[in-house]
């Protein structure tokens, strides 16, 4: 951790106030009925916005066409956690039990054959015949995954013995490119995959680190931790982390410039972090759910979450999604 | 702490001091004797906290869900002193482990952190692969946290100064989770009660549980305050806490019961049982005590144990800044905890610390004295200021201090202080000298034993009651203090370990005790009730010979033998009648269990002589292993009504086989125990042998009491009186198959003629 930083935190703890917020936040759509929102991705430059989610057993997927979400059929798809493509006809879809499915726009078509039953938590496409997904149920029982696909099969990576222990899954996984893939997952852990053989690295947290983005090689940043929010940056020879209290647990980021860095966590909370000296603005909107992921392109960055604090015995699912505009200069 | 604040309070702490703490400033209607409901808690509330008290007690079996890892099996075993609600000895100290990694990193190992100690189907919780950083921790108590949860973050921040910028050497800053300020555990980790029950349950007991459900959460006697948006110095929309922190594992484990094991109106009590307990009354001033108390502001004490902060009901006077101090080396445990470093913790509030010793996080403090001569750090100068005083002053800082509540509830044990002889009732009427010394080796028998008193290095119990107490003192234990027994197993051949076959739970250093590695047998081991042993004891040798058949010479298909020791001796007491008299027996269980060394006497053999821990040896005299003996001697024995044609069952399905009626010098001694070893085991079983009790032989059980002295068995693999039944095998087959052919009713009326010995 870097210790300064707890300094600065502090600091904002006390004036938080005068850290600011943006404040344009506003509901997308009325999200209560459509269960968990886990993930929310589109192609750059057009209309459609894909966000998936559902409940326990139930996945569920909703289709922005440039001015309503509407209901996509998933078929029997279990909870969908996560949604990354290449174009609004080609995207995957990964969920509960090990499901993977490839969509086209309008259908899913489940892959046949995954070589695992973990839940899977991250997906990543590079290409068409370059796929990541990663997972693990993250107890002792389970195993965590990262799995690829090369044009004609799924198969489990095989990885090196972690330092680190009692890693029992992997949360998501981002690529620059085919020889530039990182995983990101329980307990800090982090491996990188340069085409050839997988390397662990340690960002000095053992917070559970959930979600990643970057915009190239050297500008990676991920985001994590359970209580307290956490953040990790790579600048391409080094990872460092810094605990960013008072902001509370976060799940989900997405940055475009590398700089400012859009986070999204627990208790509706959302917030700009800058890369390099981890000053963060939070946002305040009057959502009290937990924010799971945030997405952004030129015309906005959305976040989407549900009441996952109720756990997975809940009776009734809530989802959440919110939108802003973004500047150019964000 | 910023210098206004700290006016203010000077001002408050006068203005206490000179009202004797009547002034109507203070929260009114929440103060009241230790373990009781607030005073102001309406009828409601008071049979919720009935309920939630229940739910404390309640003793979890693994068909609840207890495990499948636990370090105890109810609540209030860790929240029992000197009333449920309050902290506990030693003995029931746990240890937190982690794995620090080449980035700095350090990972929870164990439970969510926590090392258990037992595992239910391996006897002992391993150690973690890996493990470099171990802390102890001691039981916290609970009384007054519904005031403390009411405060808002606000009145929590105004005493934060966390660059010291008031330059008074004390600075102060909150610890934080999920966005608000934590406020409960020794580094403030947790924010909420709700929170800071979830994870202890899952942790220590293996018990699952959902967060409350809103419309729940919403009943609560404190409902969760509503803060700004952002939490701390945010503005804009308010809210709760929405989430109970606790570990993921709170919510499931993979014992095979469903989750989750614990329900949420059950969950719903025990909160609410919390949050009503009355906070600590502070005692009448005495002249001693305002001295104390002016003395204490001169230190500066009062600069983290501020006298009192601004609640919603009034002032909270429970003496703590509820913020994290640096406290140095002194006692740095190494543990960070989110915002806490390795050596900042918690001002732990006072309230009612003269009745809730040992002291500090981890119990290594016997006294109030010695808990202030360990503070460091930020609070070295205010330390260095007692130290200074004169006998008599310190004598005044500590007679305010046990003045804060809680001291006339203050017990050495778990024996309340006014407990008058009846309350643990002895055999038969005793002379006054009888008497007195009965009640003298009560208190030894009942009184947590010190560090500097010879307790460890090592050791299960810092008292006999710490494993004796079920259902009253002198009892049988529950299985959190289960004896954790190992050896190494060769086919036929046992190897014990170099330093015995118990393997100690804990140590007075924040250490996992020894475990030989080569041991592939684990054994946990009950603790039997010593109720009766005195009637015991006197049974001549004679009858208890007389049943014995070791080649089952009269084919009834029951082979019982007597246990003759090494040494010639008949063995009588403890799973494998390993143990002669009752004099051995208190000498063996102070080595094996306390640590606590005894001096040589002729004809007996049992006892360490000597220890490692610096205190001179013998830590225990002969007076007062003898007191201790005549106590148990003398401890009354159960009983009940008998019932004939329960017994008449009982007799005619061969249980009375083996546990038997034996004659005693004044007539029969209804224990229902043969005091024979016995093979009652499956073919399976393999266990860890001693003196000449072969590891698969156990001595017959007595039964009287047995209704009270859950869970069943050497091990305790019986949480009912029928699972014991059906879990005899071996000589006692025949009576169980005899049991099991019985009609319902009949079964019935023989565990009821069982559960009423």
């Amino acid at each position: 951790m870097v210790e300064t930083m707890r300094v600065l935190s502090f600091f904002c703890l006390l004036s938080l106030a005068a850290c600011g917020g943006d404040g344009d936040w506003s509901p997308a759509f009325d999200a209560d009925a459509r269960g968990w929102i886990l993930s929310v991705w589109g192609p750059d430059g057009g209309d459609a916005l894909f966000a998936v989610g559902g409940q326990p057993g139930a996945g569920a997927m909703t289709r922005f066409d440039g001015s309503d979400w509407n209901p996509v059929d998933v078929g029997g798809a279990p909870l969908l956690n996560w949604v990354h493509g290449l174009n609004e006809s080609d995207y995957v879809v990964v969920g509960d039990g090990g499901f993977i499915a490839r969509g086209n726009g309008t259908t899913l078509t489940p892959f046949s054959n995954v070589p695992t039953a973990e839940q899977l938590w991250g997906a990543w496409m590079n290409a068409a015949d370059d796929i990541w997904a990663v997972g693990g149920a993250g107890v002792d029982t389970s195993e965590a995954v990262v799995l690829h696909f090369d044009g004609r099969a799924w198969t489990k990576e095989t990885l090196p013995a972690l330092e680190r222990p009692n890693v029992f899954a992997f949360f998501k996984v981002w690529a620059s490119g085919p020889d530039d893939v990182i995983v990101v997952g329980q307990r800090g852990v982090i491996l990188r995959y340069d085409g050839s053989e997988w390397r662990e690295f340690g960002a000095g947290t053992s917070d559970d680190l959930i979600s990643l983005w970057g915009t190239g090689p050297d500008r990676v940043v991920a985001v994590g931790g359970r209580g307290n929010g956490v953040m990790a940056t790579w600048n391409g020879t080094e990872w460092r982390s810094v605990r960013l209290s008072p902001l509370a647990a976060l799940n989900g980021v997405w940055t475009r410039n590398g700089r400012d860095v859009h986070v999204a966590g627990i208790q509706g909370t959302l917030a700009v972090v800058d890369f390099d000296s981890f000053v963060f603005r939070e946002s305040f909107t009057d959502a009290t759910l937990d924010f799971h992921a945030i997405f952004g392109r030129s015309s906005g960055l959305t976040a989407v979450g549900g009441n996952l604090a109720a756990g997975t015995s809940a009776p009734i699912f809530n989802g959440l999604a919110w939108e802003r505009s973004l500047s150019s200069t964000e | 702490m910023n210098l206004p604040t700290k006016l203010a309070l000077l001002f408050l702490l006068g203005l206490l001091s000179a009202c004797g703490g009547d002034d109507p400033t203070l929260a009114e209607g929440v103060f009241g004797p230790l373990g009781t409901a607030r005073p102001n808690a309406t009828e409601a509330e008071r049979t919720v906290f009935a309920r939630g008290e229940a739910v404390a007690l309640r003793r979890f079996t693994p068909e609840d869900g207890l495990g499948p890892n636990f370090n105890v099996t109810f609540c209030g075993g860790c929240h029992e002193k000197p009333v449920f609600g309050g902290s506990a000895g030693r003995y029931r100290n746990f240890l937190l482990v982690r794995q620090t990694l080449s980035d700095g990193s350090s990972v929870d190992l164990g439970e969510s952190g926590v090392l258990p100690q037992f595992n239910l189907e391996t006897g002992r919780r391993p150690t973690d692969e890996g493990a470099t950083d171990f802390a102890l921790r001691n039981p916290i108590p609970f009384f007054g946290v519904g005031l403390l949860a009411e405060l808002s973050e606000e009145v929590i921040l105004a005493n934060a100064d966390p660059n010291d910028d008031d330059g008074d050497g004390i600075s102060g800053r909150p610890n934080i989770d999920r966005g608000f300020i934590g406020r409960f555990g020794r580094k403030a980790q947790t924010v909420t009660i709700e929170g800071f029950i979830r994870g202890p349950l899952a942790n220590h007991l293996g018990i699952t549980s959902n967060p409350l459900p809103e419309a729940l959460r919403a009943q609560l006697p404190v409902p969760s305050p509503v803060f700004e948006r952002g939490g701390i110095g945010g503005a804009v929309i308010g809210r709760r806490f929405m989430q109970a922190a606790a570990p993921d594992a709170a919510i499931t484990d993979d014992d095979g019961i469903p989750d989750p094991e614990l329900s949420d109106q059950d969950l719903f009590d025990l909160v609410s049982w919390s949050m009503l307990l009355a906070a600590p009354e502070r005692a009448e001033p005495t002249e001693a005590t305002e001295r104390g108390e002016a003395l204490f502001e001169t230190l500066e004490c009062t600069a983290c144990h501020v006298p009192a902060l601004d609640g919603p009901r009034g002032f909270v006077p429970a003496l703590s800044d509820l913020l994290l101090h640096d406290m140095g080396p002194e006692l740095a445990d190494g543990f960070a905890f989110g915002e806490a470093s390795g050596s900042e913790f918690r001002t732990q509030p006072l309230w009612g610390v003269g009745a809730v010793g040992p002291y500090l996080h981890d119990g290594r403090a016997d006294t109030l004295a010695e808990a202030i001569r360990w503070h460091g750090g930020e609070a070295a100068a205010s330390r260095a200021r007692f130290d200074a005083l004169s006998d008599a002053e310190r004598g005044d800082v500590l007679a305010f201090l046990r003045s804060l509540g809680g001291e006339a509830q203050h017990t050495d044990g778990l024996v309340p202080p006014d407990a008058d002889l009846e309350a643990i009732p002895p055999s038969r009427a005793l002379s006054a000298d009888e008497a007195a010394r009965y009640l003298e080796g009560r208190a030894l028998f009942d009184q947590d034993t010190f560090g500097s008193e010879g307790l460890g290095p090592r050791f299960n119990g810092d008292s006999c009651r710490a494993c004796h107490f079920e259902p009253i003192v002198g009892g049988a234990g529950p299985g959190g203090v289960d004896v954790i027994r190992h050896d190494m197993v060769d086919g036929d051949a046992f190897v014990a370990p170099d330093f015995g076959t118990i393997a100690h739970r804990f140590e007075m250093a924040p250490v996992r005790p020894r475990f030989d590695a080569r041991a592939n047998l684990v054994e946990r081991r009950q603790t039997p009730s010593l109720l009766g042993l005195g009637l015991l004891e006197a049974i001549p040798e004679a009858a208890i010979l007389a049943g014995e058949d070791p080649l089952d010479a009269d084919e009834d298909g029951i082979a019982g033998v007597a246990h003759r020791l090494p040494d010639g001796r008949l063995g009588r007491f403890g799973w494998k009648a390993d143990v002669p008299s009752l004099h051995e027996f208190v000498r063996d269980a102070l080595g094996a269990e306390l640590g606590v060394t005894v001096p040589p006497e002729d004809g007996q053999s049992f006892g360490a002589a000597s220890d490692d821990d610096g205190v001179p040896d013998p830590e225990f005299d002969v007076d007062q292993i003898e007191s201790m003996r005549f106590f148990l001697a003398t401890l009354g024995a159960p009983g009940g009504a008998p019932d004939v044609a329960g017994e008449t069952l009982f007799a005619d399905t061969g249980c009375a086989d083996c546990h038997r009626t034996l004659e005693g010098p004044d007539g029969p001694v209804r224990a229902f125990t043969d005091l024979l070893l016995h093979d009652v085991q499956g073919d399976a079983f393999v266990g860890v042998p001693s003196a000449n009790a072969g590891g698969r032989l156990f001595r017959t059980a007595p039964l009287w009491g047995i209704a009270g002295t859950a869970p069943y068995w050497h091990d305790g693999r019986a949480s009912t009186l029928e699972d014991a039944i059906a879990a005899h095998e071996g000589t006692a087959s025949a009576a169980r198959q005899a049991f099991e052919a019985l009609s319902a009713e009949a079964r019935e009326r023989l565990l009821n003629f069982l559960s009423a010995l």
